[in-house]
């Protein structure tokens, strides 16, 4: 069975919709700006934020915004606005939900909130409070592997929509902006003072976001608007070298893009583009050049979008891959922003203008802490 | 040489580590949640001799739990939570995330296969069964190391990990198992 994409939604700094999202990222505008955590000794902190204002605003409409964290309130809301826009029925037993978060409720530890009990520190309680608001019964999934979580989520429901298990999946990634993240990134030294600039030569580290992106999955073709994308599927493979830090040879994207390829019996000459995790650290985007060249993918166009949003954890890989259906559809290559001059560890082929383009063929990838990576393949239907 | 096991954690993996005989000192690097993972995987592939047949970079790794780092995520927490005592670790940052674990065996026996991490309230051994089956019968995966690996923060844990491999390999012993869910249900409720 082949996962056609039903609907989808974003919800980020730039946009409570996909198409309002995709505005704002045509026109070139950025949500990363500088904000305060109180809690950080050292002040402000570049970071692509949801308008909260706004995020209420939305909620109220849909329930009462003081029994929900704002992680469920952005799941929810996204969830149910992707769902507007089609037939599939979430509370049906075909359907099930997939959640990818890295740190779920975490703001509630240590914090004064007596109304959230310690259960909902856990995933899995977000994951079922999240279903059950729809009214599913299965009890869903949750992926929580680093960065590259969106994307394994998406490649759980395509395998498990491949074994027929289910009929539609409700593939959601979110993570919201914190202290316990941000200090975390600052201890590593990896956030820049500015927003990021992926593949530039000047890059100086990574901008922190927060958003949520929701996929619906489903094996109904008819269910599908026209012009209709397939999910076709991927892989994940392991650097095997060191816990934070990417192989200096790419060696487990590397790995992940074949297994991407052979797995989709796809061939490398028909990517027509690849959506990198491109985070704007000097390791990351020196370690993803080497991979794309040893996968004979050098000269492929490749963007970034991180400039736009900022790194979303467990929400990047959903967001990430929702801009690139959109630029198939919209037949358009979205600019590096953040990029002026470009300058990897070896040449690959920077989106660097905003441009037209026919994109068949979409490889998207990530790369995690823990030496993970993934890959998926994304094509036109009636393409392969 | 004997140990005596203390009733900690902590100093029961220390433990069980030392008898092992093996001389990893990363091992003391590592957060609780993955120095249980390593030593149950340690001991699942014989320290490496039952991985021998295959090609590492087919080895898939699946785990899952119900906690993901929450144990982890307390002792970080501690790091950042007073004003005037903040110490934002790095070394223990990076274990905030379930799927170090599963990086951490990977780096140890050079395993570059497939890997996922779950998170469930309970061990869902069905999901596991379709997915790394689905992983063996789709991909280029020759054996698949999964099972759940659990710790909370008050030092309760489970762990559990299971060495599949096809059907035409050579059983490891006269009683291997099927791969099913009832299997791994019925070990899993033997160890409790």
């Amino acid at each position: 069975m082949k996962s056609y994409i039903a609907a989808d939604n974003m919800i980020t700094s730039l946009g409570f919709s996909t198409s309002e999202n995709m505005q704002n990222l045509k026109a070139g505008n950025g949500g990363v700006q500088m904000h305060t955590i109180p809690e950080l000794p050292n002040g402000k902190v570049p970071l692509s934020l949801v308008n909260e204002e706004r995020l209420e605003q939305l909620f109220s409409g849909l329930a009462d915004g003081n029994h929900y964290t704002k992680l469920e309130k952005l799941a929810i809301s996204s969830i149910h606005a992707a769902s507007q826009s089609t037939e599939i029925n979430l509370a049906g037993p075909e359907t099930l939900f997939i959640l990818s978060t890295t740190k779920g409720n975490i703001e509630l530890l240590g914090s004064n909130r007596p109304e959230f009990g310690e259960e909902r520190q856990r995933l899995w309680s977000v994951a079922h409070l999240v279903s059950r608001f729809f009214k599913n019964p299965n009890p869903p999934l949750v992926v929580s592997n680093a960065c590259i979580s969106g994307i394994l989520a998406l490649l759980t429901g395509q395998r498990l929509i491949s074994e027929n298990r289910y009929r539609h999946i409700v593939v959601t990634g979110v993570d919201i902006a914190t202290h316990f993240v941000v200090s975390g990134f600052q201890s590593f030294k990896a956030l820049s003072p500015n927003p990021c600039k992926p593949f530039d030569s000047n890059r100086d580290g990574l901008s922190l976001g927060e958003g949520v992106g929701t996929v619906l999955l489903t094996s109904d073709a008819a269910l599908c608007p026209n012009q209709r994308l397939v999910v076709r599927g991927g892989a994940s493979a392991n650097d095997a070298n060191h816990i934070s830090g990417p192989s200096r040879d790419g060696e487990g994207l590397f790995l992940a893009i074949e297994n991407t390829i052979r797995n989709t019996s796809h061939s490398r000459e028909q990517i027509d583009y690849i959506s990198a995790h491109g985070t704007g650290t000097r390791y990351n985007d020196n370690m993803e050049s080497m991979a794309f060249h040893r996968a004979g993918l050098d000269t492929v166009p490749v963007n970034s979008l991180k400039g736009y949003f900022g790194h979303t954890l467990g929400a990047a890989g959903i967001l990430e891959t929702i801009v690139c259906f959109q630029s198939m559809r919209e037949r358009r290559l979205l600019k590096t922003k953040g990029c002026e001059d470009y300058g990897t560890a070896k040449p690959i082929n920077v989106i660097q203008e905003t441009q037209s383009a026919n994109i068949t063929h979409c490889l998207k990838v990530a790369s995690g802490f823990g030496g993970c990576n993934a890959g998926l393949l994304i094509s036109q239907d009636g393409t392969f | 040489m004997e140990e005596k096991i203390d009733a900690g954690l902590p100093a029961f993996l220390s433990s069980v580590y030392k008898t092992s005989g093996l001389k990893y000192p990363k091992f003391y690097k590592m957060d609780l949640l993955s120095k249980l993972g390593f030593m149950t995987s340690t001991f699942l592939v014989e320290s490496g001799a039952l991985l021998k047949p295959y090609d590492p970079d087919k080895v898939a790794i699946v785990v899952s739990n119900s906690e993901s780092s929450l144990e982890t995520d307390h002792n970080y927490y501690n790091t950042i939570s007073e004003p005037d005592h903040y110490y934002p670790n790095p070394a223990l940052f990076v274990y905030t995330l379930p799927n170090l674990l599963i990086g951490e065996i990977s780096i140890k026996y050079a395993l570059k296969g497939e890997s996922t991490f779950f998170v469930s309230r309970q061990p869902d051994f069905e999901t596991l069964c379709t997915y790394c089956s689905w992983l063996l019968q789709n991909t280029d995966t020759q054996a698949v190391m999964t099972g759940w690996i659990d710790l909370d923060p008050l030092h309760n844990y489970e762990s559990i990990l299971f060495l599949i491999e096809k059907q035409d390999q050579p059983a490891r012993q006269e009683n291997a198992w099927p791969f099913t869910s009832n299997t791994m249900t019925t070990l899993y409720r033997a160890i409790n």
